[in-house]
């Protein structure tokens, strides 16, 4: 695994190397510092793809990681990049079983009311903070195509510009241009009532 | 391919700078369309701070990294076994019980395999043991063979068949070597004294049959008959013990029927051998003091190592001697060895000399896979 494009960023106070050095050498903390970093950003993709097990793929994910960690070289934007191949492998391959498998599971939060959050937090702010991060990554996907959606999350969550995008797809770097070309006329056109040609034209 | 004129994209198809940093959530007010800036609010707010909740499974997760870093990817951890840190960190029970029930199922799956394994090593020995058999005891030996394997797993049963090629014990009966157990179960269920069992159970003499050779039943005296000079040995007269037997000890150590092919010191435990192999022809050494030799110097396990030797209960020994004679109609089969208890055998014994030109009985009992087959097996000369 190798991913140039390193960039001095921190993560967690640290240069993001140590702590990507720690982490190849299985150090707890360094572990626990890539967890915080990147996983509000892995799993608002996540939900925005596959609503019904962003915490599990997260969960593998992360797992697929950390086996594949003693091999990887490269810095941060090198191991963010590895991050979202990875999940975006998992959501297309969970796409696939669910296809073949033609269930609709519901959680038991549906079912039976709130569950426990696993936080001491007030569940009214919990739910606000949410809507205003993952509501509004929804609300930016929600019309868009799945191609689109892809490569609008990869920009917006993940931070990716469009040669990283175009990596991390497979497709040309035009392509993806394109695509989030097109995105933006359909978020535009949502937003002011318009046709996106009209939006865009006016 | 021309892309269309478009407000995001320059002429050559590059975004326009203010593009780029609206994606990225860095695009000033100023500097983007007004078209733009619902859309610009809505991508900071997704590129917000972390949620509590997008926090909560970290202990577990990282503790899964943890292990998976530790072990890496074919590495499995023994059961119960986690890295300080990750016990340190996971608070309870969860992660071990997670990582643990991982690893069990990668413990499970090599149990699989290996039972896959040895049932597949003993599948293979199975047909080479039946190939073995075919090819050196031909389909008599085969039967007796499987008939055997399938009672070694009985409980109780001996725990290996013995294979033997078909006339080994005509040659052993002519040798004059007599008295040998057929098999290990024949001479176990013999040698206990029981009368029951030991005289007229023809599963029994079955182990012990093989082609050429008539299967003496007992209780049927006149399936086979004695050859001439075997009945002063029937009746125990007239013919002296085996050379290396007195006859003075061995009633009452051999309650069971002493042998007196036993005598001629045939090994306690030697299997496979058929009935009537024991005692010359002609029943000499083994005849008449059959009853009062057996007995020596073997246990009284030892001295019926099939029921026709062991002569069994004293109301079937007489007849188990006559067929200790016909069973080797051709070679003259050692009457000796039906010979049971002295007093026991002698007086109730029928003269199964008288039949003795009768030479081998045509009958014989052939077992293939459990199922007897009566079959003409041999007609002797005398017959």
């Amino acid at each position: 695994v190798s991913w140039e494009g390193s960039t001095d960023v921190a993560i967690g106070g640290l240069p993001a190397d140590v702590v990507l050095a720690a982490a190849v050498d299985g150090e707890h903390w360094a572990l626990t510092e890539l967890f915080r970093a990147y996983n509000p950003a892995l799993l608002r993709y996540l939900r925005a793809q596959a609503p019904d097990a962003a915490d599990d793929l997260s969960s593998d994910v992360w797992v697929a990681i950390a086996r594949r960690l003693r091999h990887f070289a490269g810095g941060e934007m090198g191991f963010r990049g590895w991050l979202f191949t990875v999940a975006r492998s998992r959501v297309i391959e969970h796409r696939r079983k669910e296809a073949r498998r033609r269930t609709d599971p519901v959680t038991h939060e549906r079912l039976d009311g709130p569950a426990h959050n696993g936080t001491d937090a007030d569940p009214g702010d919990l739910v606000v903070e949410r809507i205003a991060a993952q509501e509004a990554v929804n609300a930016l996907v929600a019309d868009l195509t799945s191609s689109q959606a892809d490569a609008v999350l990869l920009r917006v969550v993940g931070g990716f510009d469009v040669a990283d995008v175009a990596r991390i797809m497979g497709r040309p770097a035009g392509s993806v241009r394109v695509l989030c070309h097109r995105a933006l006329q359909r978020l535009a056109a949502r937003c002011n009532q318009g046709s996106p040609e009209e939006v865009l034209a006016g | 391919m021309r892309f269309p004129t478009e407000p995001s994209l320059g002429s050559d198809g590059a975004e326009l700078p203010w593009v780029e940093t609206l994606w990225s959530g860095t695009c000033p007010a100023d500097k983007m369309p007004a078209w733009a800036v619902e859309i610009a609010a809505l991508i900071e707010s997704a590129r917000g701070p972390a949620t509590a909740d997008e926090h909560t499974a970290e202990p577990v997760v990282v503790a899964r990294m943890q292990a998976a870093t530790d072990r890496g990817a074919d590495c499995p951890v023994p059961p119960g076994t986690l890295h300080p840190g990750t016990a340190a960190a996971t608070d309870g029970g969860l992660v071990r019980d997670d990582v643990t029930q991982f690893v069990v199922r990668r413990r499970r799956s090599a149990q699989a395999v290996y039972r896959a394994a040895v049932a597949k090593a003993a599948v293979v020995v199975g047909v080479l043991a039946l190939a073995a058999a075919t090819a050196t005891g031909g389909p008599a030996a085969l039967a007796s063979f499987v008939e055997n394997w399938i009672d070694s797993f009985l409980p109780g049963a001996a725990p290996a068949p013995s294979i033997e090629a078909p006339g080994q014990g005509q040659e052993d009966a002519d040798r004059g070597e007599g008295g040998q157990p057929s098999t290990r179960r024949s001479q176990r269920t013999a040698g206990d004294g029981s009368p029951s069992t030991s005289g007229n159970d023809p599963t029994r003499d079955r182990q012990a049959s093989a082609p050429g050779q008539d299967t003496s039943v007992s209780g049927v005296p006149n399936r086979q008959a004695l050859p001439p000079g075997h009945g002063d040995a029937v009746t125990g007269q007239g013919t002296p013990p085996g050379p290396t037997d007195p006859p003075t000890s061995a009633g009452s150590e051999d309650p069971a029927g002493g042998s007196a092919g036993h005598s001629s010191g045939s090994p306690p435990g030697h299997t496979g051998t058929p009935l009537g192999h024991a005692g010359p022809p002609g029943g000499g050494p083994a005849g008449g003091g059959a009853g009062p030799a057996g007995g020596k110097g073997e246990p009284p396990g030892l001295a019926g190592s099939s029921p026709a030797q062991s002569g069994g209960a004293p109301e079937q020994s007489g007849a188990a001697r006559g067929h200790g004679g016909s069973a080797l109609g051709q070679d003259g089969g050692s009457p000796g060895q039906s010979g049971g208890a002295p007093g026991q055998n002698g007086p109730a014994s029928r003269p199964g000399g008288a039949a003795g030109p009768n030479g081998g009985g045509p009958l014989a009992d052939v077992p293939i896979l459990g199922v007897v087959v009566r079959t003409v097996t041999s007609v002797p000369a005398g017959g």
